[in-house]
């Protein structure tokens, strides 16, 4: 048997298991990849519900609005949410056979990032048709790499300590909903009073759908000295997480939580 | 097989391991699994662990595979591959038998197209049929061992590792799969075998290793270690398992 580095071995197990998920994916519902759309199409609509007809609150282009920041959100609470327990579910594998556990949390990853790409496209027809193309669009693909990084550190991190402190499965659902409701999803910062703008924006996501917003609807320019803290933090936080998963890589299986 | 007969492929010293089970917030006790091990395993030999229940031969397999980490003592690994038998490792309930062929054999560090060769044959062997094609959620317990067993026997490591059964699934395929193992650990296949079953060891395995609550109580010939363990068996009515004692206790 020929005797490949660690590394390829794994990448490869990693690309298939996406393929293979995604494929599963289709079986197990009976409307299957359409979900990819629906998902984010009818949290629009309850916001839309909720605070376009109830509370005759945003704009006229309050769809456009709603959009970027739903279609960015769910990418980091989906994608959080399958990775914290990643790790944690796979003890019967990595018990049989060895397998690095960064591998387990990556390939949620990449299965978030090959969905988010599928619904990105769609999301730039929807916004040519209904906002017309803008010349700033192009620094979409830099806000979308830097919050890449973001829930690749996040989820990293997650999928490290959960095992640990398994309690975190209970915790990190309410924080989600919390972080949704402080991340500007369905209203503008505006909204904050101007004392607590600054503070609203140390919610990374916050300030990322902001990002999204002024480059997509408003053809501003983003704020690359924001962007670049937010990815430099990111990259911090995925060092520790992978350092996590490295350091305790054979002791993850020992663990009875 | 790039190991010459005989070469050392894993030399493991003074193995120590104790797993803590938390029995309230603040409340934790141990368990002693295994206690000072010295292990080697050379290429192409059979290596026999024999030993009741519970007494830490499933643990020193997985810490020799390098799947967990000893508390205290070193494994070292020569480069060769190592994983259980009658593994359903990396399986997949949602996707496709053929596809799970493929995840098992990615995991053991084959390449697809290595795999692809192979795949003929291992759905052969585990008569699974039409049903190949179907997700594994529809398949019987005994199906799943069935391509489990399958995709190992094909695609095995370099070092198998096999805890206590030699066959899977019911008693016809077991009785194959078995007779398919037997034959692969006589020839040049490098085992480690766990069982508590003196016949099973002394059928199969040139050297033995017995152990009794986490201890190396004997290593050598396999004729002598399983001759010895059979007269303590023999003459010991069983021990309780630590675990059972101690929350009895508390």
């Amino acid at each position: 048997m020929k005797r490949p580095d660690q590394f390829a071995v794994f990448a490869r197990y990693v690309v298939y298991r996406v393929k293979s998920e995604l494929k599963a994916e289709t079986t197990r519902s009976y409307l299957s990849y359409l979900w990819w759309l629906l998902e984010p199409c009818l949290m629009i609509a309850v916001f839309y519900l909720v605070f376009g007809v109830v509370f005759r609150r945003g704009d006229e282009n309050f769809v456009s609005f709603l959009l970027l920041g739903v279609t960015a959100w769910l990418w980091f609470a989906n994608t959080l949410t399958k990775s914290m327990q990643s790790v944690r579910k796979e003890t019967n594998l990595m018990l049989q056979v060895y397998v690095p556990k960064y591998v387990f949390p990556l390939s949620a990853i990449m299965l978030g990032l090959f969905k988010q790409l599928f619904v990105v496209l769609l999301l730039f027809g929807l916004l040519a048709l209904l906002e017309g193309p803008s010349h700033t669009w192009m620094w979409f693909a830099m806000i979308f790499l830097v919050q890449l990084l973001l829930i690749a550190a996040v989820s990293m991190l997650a999928a490290a300590i959960v095992p640990f402190v398994p309690d975190l499965v209970y915790l990190i659902p309410p924080l989600l909903q919390l972080g949704m409701f402080l991340s500007g999803i369905f209203y503008p910062i505006d909204w904050i009073p101007a004392a607590y703008q600054s503070l609203f924006r140390l919610n990374p996501m916050a300030g990322l759908i902001i990002e999204y917003r002024n480059v997509m609807l408003y053809s501003q320019l983003p704020d690359l000295e924001y962007l670049a803290c937010v990815g430099a933090g990111s990259v911090a936080l995925l060092a520790c997480g992978l350092w996590l998963l490295v350091r305790f890589d054979r002791i993850y299986p020992r663990l009875t939580n | 097989m790039p190991f010459a007969h005989g070469q050392l492929l894993i030399r493991a010293r003074n193995l120590s391991v104790a797993y803590t089970r938390r029995r309230s917030l603040v409340r934790r006790e141990t368990y002693t699994a295994l206690e000072d091990i010295n292990v080697d395993i050379h290429a192409g030999e059979s290596l026999g662990v024999i030993g009741r229940n519970g007494v830490g031969k499933t643990t020193l397999l997985r810490v020799l595979a390098q799947i967990i980490l000893p508390d205290r003592g070193t494994v070292e690994n020569f480069g060769a591959t190592t994983a259980m038998l009658s593994m359903q490792a990396g399986f997949d309930l949602f996707a496709t038998g053929q596809t799970n062929i493929v995840l098992s054999g990615l995991l053991l560090g084959y390449t697809e197209a290595e795999i692809l060769e192979r795949r003929d044959d291992i759905i052969r062997f585990s008569e699974l049929g039409e049903f190949i094609h179907q997700p594994l959620i529809t398949y019987s317990a005994g199906m799943r061992a069935r391509l489990g067993f399958s995709v190992c026997y094909h695609m095995q490591p370099d070092i198998l590792l096999i805890d206590e059964a030699l066959g899977a699934g019911d008693i016809e395929f077991r009785r194959k799969s078995a007779a398919a193992m037997r034959e692969k650990i006589k020839s040049d296949q490098t085992v480690v075998l766990v069982s508590h079953d003196s016949n099973t060891i002394r059928s199969l395995c040139d050297r033995a290793v017995w152990i009794e609550d986490g201890i190396c109580r004997m290593e050598g010939a396999t004729e002598r270690v399983v001759a010895a363990y059979e007269g303590y068996v023999a003459s010991h009515p069983r021990a309780h398992v630590s675990f059972l004692n101690l929350s009895n206790a508390t």
